[in-house]
């Protein structure tokens, strides 16, 4: 197997309240290979904005980064001085935003905006990052680019902002997209859109593409390998061609089985029981023993760590050996 | 963005004719005659009378509002018998001497509000937020007239490092100015200062908070950059009110301030004005400060154009 | 991010705020409290009445006999610097009760009644087109001076500055579902606005008469200092100072301490004002 480009390995971060400290992100680890597609898929508050902000170093002030590692490309981000950071960021590492609306600074042109990162990271002259900016645009689709770059957000519709967002982020050929919800805030029709365009580019630039999002349909569409989450832990790591079958984690189920009635509209909508627990109140085993149709006594105590099921396949349960036979029976 | 600032001149000359009425009324609510009181205390029957026929006021006050706003308009602001000239004259022989004061003042109004509130915002919760606040704190609460007064007591008399007081003119000097306006700037400018650092910082706090400025971090952009620009240059639209209303304050603190280091501006003149009951000159000097007003906002609104897009192509 | 909000609003703020907020309003409330007590026991705190002249006296530096030391009648600095905080704090009261009662009655008419809202608003932006201070002095000039007078030109200074507070709560506030109701059920305007609208609106509006204590204690010793405030003798802090500052080279004491009751009185309404708004009302710009 190739050099991976992120290996991610115990990844923890808390949330500090006083003289408290709640692992928000709890033990993660994952990696990405170099032009790889990883999707992350969980609920509102799972954690998977603090992982992306973790990589880039922009956690908030007050999250800190607990214990674990992050090797990119060899080197160990956990540990690279601010400038380091800041060199590596919009460079080799960019983020694209949920909401567009917000994520460009209202009072700058869009143009401006990106090329912007062109002249931070590349020294070159205003009038080649000029060229640049509009050759960046029209890639992303965004017609009439010699005139656009020179509108301010506001006169932009959201799928256009979001395409700008893509340009800054592609601006200085990064080794690895961090994509958090970039659709969320967008009309269904302009979502597709904005994914497509996603895989495009990534097919066309190599670049390797972590995208982050509630819907597990969408995610395992566009990416080779699916990570679930649960309130701050990874729940199942599968490839995303066959994990609408071989799922194994009573959660990844559960979020398959509303997907389907989604899809089919079944009348009665199958939803998971309960919400994510809020951070203040994690149980001390299994996070998701509480909303889990199969949990038994031994779920509240102990922490379930990630089992190998397959190849490139791995679940935290400790129940997977009858969540084989419910499957088998049902 | 012509049309928005022709809007904006347009609707402050409902305004600029309200604040003429008002200064047209305030005359009319002198107690006893005013024209025995304008002609000043030594006037004779006849010259009682004379004044009275001059400034109409035997005739309907209708006829006199339109006067006084027809006379406005051609830069006409009455004649006081008591300094014997026009008033129009005397305030604009004055006015230099304020306008570089209030102009002084506010430019370090805010130079130092702004960075302070900046830092403050930057450096939330620490040593340098808690000690900004307290310098701003200081500014709005210290009375300019006694900050003044105990400046001169220290950096004129006790330390000799400037004049106690009195104006020289920039085309005569240019650091004589500076050095004689040092002090009073700083004192009428301190009010605005705290105003304007504590708003900064507020304005400030809420931006950085903001999703485009994580979006800057996130392209790799230095600090100085994140905040000294992105940041910086959203922040300023709000601020940039405060800093137009500091200057009325400027303008009214003005006439204390001029009191304290005897500089013989416009404040003076409405002062000698009150004393000597010389209400054409106190009606034109209140007039020039709150067109002034009028017209600074009206600088801020434009400027507000350059700075926000999105009220330039609204 | 959207239960980001939630949650800090119960963990953060909760916890971080209230003591934010509290300790500038501990520090203001002591601070203001001590001097309306010096201020109320004032003629009972030292044996000199604040106009008793002593030719033997004069221009005496602080010493225990006089803190404050004397000016050139030879009268205790002291007991006119807390016969002064008598009137300034005096005045102050009932500025603010002045502009409060004006400024809610005019911002009331405002925001619940759309059609005078425009005019109305027009003549506040006028009124405050006059610098606080200048229309103070003007409206003293002409009226002459005396307490009554400067209480009267500055409580109808402040007014806009109150009157635009309550019609934007008025505003806000009259749109929503609880009045609606109340107009349903066949409530006049006035039991509209006094029962249901008022009531609502009186955060912002009592933190804004701490800011315009503190405002208009500066103003009235600014205007006693040049000259068109409560005339002398009388001891209001403004008037010492004016009479100190003739002697300002060789008695500065007369300046000094008139000017640090004025300050310490400011700066703890300041104080009391800011933990008072962030108590309140968290939302409330910090324009002052
Ligand atoms: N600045 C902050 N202060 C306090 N708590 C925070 C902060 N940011 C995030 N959290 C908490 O951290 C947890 C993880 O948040 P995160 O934003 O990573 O979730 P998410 O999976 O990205 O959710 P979403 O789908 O809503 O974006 C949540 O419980 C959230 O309440
Ligand atoms: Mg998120």
């Amino acid at each position: 197997m190739a050099e991976p480009l992120l290996d991610v390995s115990d990844l923890t971060i808390a949330l500090k309240i006083g003289a408290r400290s709640i692992n928000i992100v709890d033990g993660i680890s994952f990696r990405i290979d170099p032009g790889g597609r990883l999707g992350v898929v969980g609920e509102s508050g799972s954690g998977k904005s603090m992982i992306a902000l973790a990589l880039t170093g922009l956690l908030p002030n007050v999250m800190q980064l607990v214990s674990g590692s992050i090797r990119f490309q060899g080197e160990a981000l956990e540990l690279a001085p601010p400038a380091r950071m800041r060199q590596i960021r919009g460079r080799d590492i960019s983020l694209v935003f949920q909401e567009p609306a917000t994520a460009l600074n209202p009072v700058f042109t869009t143009g401006r905006q990106v090329s912007e990162v062109l002249r931070e990271h590349e020294k070159i002259s205003a009038r080649e990052a000029r060229n640049r900016t509009i050759e960046l645009f029209r890639q992303v689709g965004i017609p009439a680019p010699e005139r656009r770059i020179s509108d301010y957000p506001h006169q932009m519709s959201g799928g256009m902002r979001q395409r700008v967002m893509i340009a800054m982020a592609l601006a200085c050929r990064p080794r690895l997209l961090i994509a958090d919800e970039p659709t969320t805030a967008l009309d269904a029709t302009i979502q597709e859109q904005i994914i497509d365009l996603l895989a495009a580019l990534q097919e066309e630039t190599g670049v390797a593409v972590m995208l982050i999002s509630h819907d597990l349909p969408l995610v395992a569409e566009f990416a080779e390998q699916v990570m679930v989450m649960y309130a701050g832990r990874v729940a199942e790591i599968a490839p995303a061609d066959t994990i609408f079958e071989a799922a194994m984690h009573p959660y990844t189920r559960g979020l398959i089985a509303c997907a389907i009635g989604l899809e089919t509209g079944t009348s009665r909508l199958p939803t998971i029981e309960g919400q994510v627990p809020p951070p203040l109140q994690f149980p001390p085993g299994c996070r998701f023993a509480s909303r889990c149709p199969h949990a038994a006594a031994q779920c509240a105590q102990s922490v379930p760590g990630l089992q190998p099921i397959g190849p490139q396949h791995v679940a935290a349960c400790l129940r997977l050996d009858q969540m084989t036979k419910l499957e088998v029976a049902s | 963005m012509s049309r928005y600032i022709l809007k904006r001149l347009l609707s402050a000359i409902p305004v600029l004719l309200l604040v003429s009425i008002a200064a047209f009324v305030l005359i009319q609510l002198v107690p006893g005659d005013a024209a025995a009181i304008i002609a000043g205390p030594d006037a004779s029957n006849d010259e009682v009378e004379f004044v009275r026929r001059q400034l109409g006021l035997d005739r309907p006050w209708p006829l006199r509002l339109q006067d006084w706003i027809f006379g406005l308009a051609q830069g006409d602001l009455g004649y006081s018998y008591i300094l014997n000239r026009p008033v129009t004259e005397a305030i604009l022989e004055r006015l230099p001497v304020t306008l570089s004061l209030a102009g002084l003042s506010i430019i370090f109004a805010t130079v130092l509000g702004v960075a302070l509130g900046v830092l403050a915002a930057v450096f939330h919760r620490s040593w340098i937020d808690a000690l900004a606040m307290t310098v701003a704190l200081f500014g709005v609460s210290v009375p300019n007239f006694w900050f003044g007064l105990i400046a001169i007591l220290i950096f004129a008399v006790g330390l000799g490092w400037f004049p106690p007081g009195g104006y020289v003119s920039p085309t005569e000097s240019f650091t004589g100015w500076l050095s004689a306006m040092a002090l009073p700037a700083l004192t009428l400018g301190t009010a605005s200062m705290g105003q304007i650092s504590r708003f900064s910082r507020s304005v400030m706090l809420e931006q950085l908070g903001q999703d485009y400025v994580r979006t800057a971090r996130a392209k790799g952009l230095g600090q100085g950059n994140v905040i000294g620009r992105h940041a910086l240059k959203n922040a300023m639209i709000p601020i940039l009110t405060v800093i137009g209303i500091s200057f009325s304050l400027t303008m009214a603190g003005a006439i204390i301030v001029e009191s304290v280091f005897s500089l013989n501006g416009l404040g003076r003149l409405m002062l000698h004005g009150i004393q000597r009951r010389d209400y054409p000159v106190l009606q034109g000097g209140m007039l020039v400060i709150a067109f002034s007003f009028v017209i600074i906002n009206l600088l801020v609104d434009i400027l507000y154009s350059w700075l926000d897009p999105r009220v330039r192509y609204d | 991010m959207t239960d980001l909000t939630a949650f800090r609003s119960f963990s953060t703020r909760l916890t971080t705020r209230m003591s934010a907020a509290h300790l500038p309003l501990l520090i203001g409330g002591v601070i203001f409290g001590l001097i309306v007590l010096a201020a109320a026991l004032g003629p009972f705190l030292t044996p000199y009445g604040p106009e008793d002249t002593s030719l033997m006296e004069r221009f005496k530096g602080p010493s225990l006999a006089h803190p404050f030391g004397t000016d050139s009648f030879g009268r205790d600095i002291l007991s006119r610097v807390l016969h002064g905080g008598h009137v300034s704090l005096g005045i102050g009261l009932a500025v603010i009760t002045i502009s409060a009662g004006l400024g809610i009655a005019i911002g009331a008419t405002a925001g619940y009644f759309p059609r005078l809202d425009n005019p109305i608003m027009r003549v506040m932006d006028a009124g405050e087109a006059f610098p606080t201070l200048l229309m103070a002095i003007a409206l003293a000039a002409v009226l002459g001076p005396g307490i009554t007078n400067v209480i009267l030109a500055l409580g109808v200074a402040y007014a806009p500055r109150t009157a635009r507070i309550v019609r934007a709560s008025i505003l806000v506030l009259s749109q929503q579902q609880f009045v609606e109701a109340a107009r349903a059920s066949g409530a006049g305007p006035l039991r509209i606005i006094g029962l249901h609208l008022l009531p609502n609106a009186m955060a912002p509006v009592v933190v804004q008469m701490t800011f315009i204590f503190a405002d208009a204690v500066l103003a009235e010793a600014a205007l006693s200092f040049i000259g068109v405030g409560p005339p002398p003798p009388a001891p209001t802090w403004g008037n010492i100072i004016a009479d100190g500052r003739t002697y300002l080279y060789s008695a500065s004491w007369i300046t000094l301490f008139p000017g640090l009751a004025i300050f310490l009185t400011v700066l703890s309404l300041n104080l009391m004002g800011d933990g008072l708004r962030d108590l309140l009302d968290p939302r409330l710009k910090k324009v002052t």
